[in-house]
């Protein structure tokens, strides 16, 4: 999956899930202060992000150090990088 | 004029305090007292109903009487067709300073405030929270929360909350927490929006005391569970969030 995919889809959860609208998904976009989530949102955002990745989250330290829609989508592109070299090896 | 206005402050807070003081020695042991015994010959459902009443007395003294001529408190209510009857409600609030819960005596309801921890440390008047049920968030779990707020709209009592989670101190008001609107969406309730304006500097944050003004309230009409039947918890709390975003805009001059 491309940087652009990830970006794209990421924007769709935030679109679908939280009618927010495209201006507002900027990847310096802090997601509690800018977009306005609480701590019970992220679990709503985290189902809806496994069902449209097909991943799994867990919560480890690299989540809890998300801050912006920017790490968000770093997130998800190294979760994607995770599995392409699990299938690889 | 700068002078007139650090008197009006000096005099203002001399006699606040010391009038607060006397009204709260007076007042509070004579209704702990008439609820009290009341309770021998009423259920526990009509004592707190009674006790609540009791606070909200107190605290219309508080807030409308004794602050004149120096600090005014202007209560309006532009829904007042639609939240005749008792409720319950959820009552939304903005949140700009400590004297919001204060405030809240304004309001013809049964309310049991979903407060921080800090009014509960208030010497005497925290004591007066707690048995009136406020609801101090920080000290439970969600599920709990939750809990604990349905038990109350059951029993037909009204909840007021300040979703900011802490007071602004400013004319910006923070995001909203979305817990509250979670339960309001399973209940389901009616929500009233209510604004306050005025009291930013009303005392400021950080100080205890109070300069001279307006504070004005503004009770909006409810939102009913028909018009928000269907919203997810963000889209609701962002919907209530925008209304007292604009009215407040409006109340101050923007």
């Amino acid at each position: 999956m491309t940087e652009q995919d990830v970006i794209r889809k990421t924007n769709e959860v935030f679109e679908e899930s939280f009618e927010i609208g495209k201006e507002r998904l900027v990847p310096e976009a802090h997601i509690f202060n800018d977009l306005g989530l609480d701590s019970l949102d992220i679990v709503d955002l985290v189902v809806a992000l496994q069902k449209k990745f097909g991943v799994v989250i867990r919560s480890d330290e690299r989540v809890q150090k998300i801050r912006t829609l920017g790490d968000i989508y770093q997130f998800i592109a190294s979760l994607g990088q995770e599995r392409t070299d699990r299938k690889d090896a | 004029m700068a002078a007139g206005m650090f008197l009006s402050k000096v005099w203002l807070n001399t006699w606040l305090f010391s009038s607060f003081v006397v009204f709260t020695v007076v007042y509070t042991p004579i209704f702990a007292v008439v609820v009290a015994a009341g309770r021998l010959f009423s259920p526990g459902r009509v004592t707190m109903r009674r006790f609540r009443r009791a606070v909200r007395r107190y605290g219309r003294v508080l807030v409308f009487f004794l602050p004149l001529p120096f600090l005014r408190v202007v209560y309006h209510d532009k829904g007042k067709a639609d939240t005749q009857d008792k409720g319950p409600y959820v009552i939304i609030c903005n949140h700009r300073s400590s004297s919001d819960p204060f405030l809240m005596a304004c309001l013809p309801y049964e309310v049991v405030q979903v407060v921080n921890d800090w009014p509960f440390r208030l010497p005497f008047l925290g004591a007066f929270a707690r048995w009136a049920g406020y609801l101090s968030v920080k000290e439970m779990p969600p599920e709990e929360f939750a809990a604990r707020c349905k038990y109350y709209l059951e029993k037909g009592v009204s909840l007021v909350v300040f979703p900011e989670g802490t007071r602004s101190g400013n004319r910006r008001m923070g995001q909203f927490h979305g817990a509250i609107f979670r339960v309001a969406l399973e209940m389901p309730v009616p929500i009233i929006p209510l604004c306050i304006s005025g009291n930013e500097d009303k005392p400021p944050k950080g100080s205890v005391l109070v300069n001279p003004g307006v504070i004005r309230i503004i009770k909006l009409p409810a939102i009913g569970p028909r018009q928000y039947a269907g919203y997810a918890p963000f889209k609701l709390k962002n919907l209530v969030r925008d209304i007292i975003v604009q009215e407040t805009a409006i109340m101050d001059g923007q």
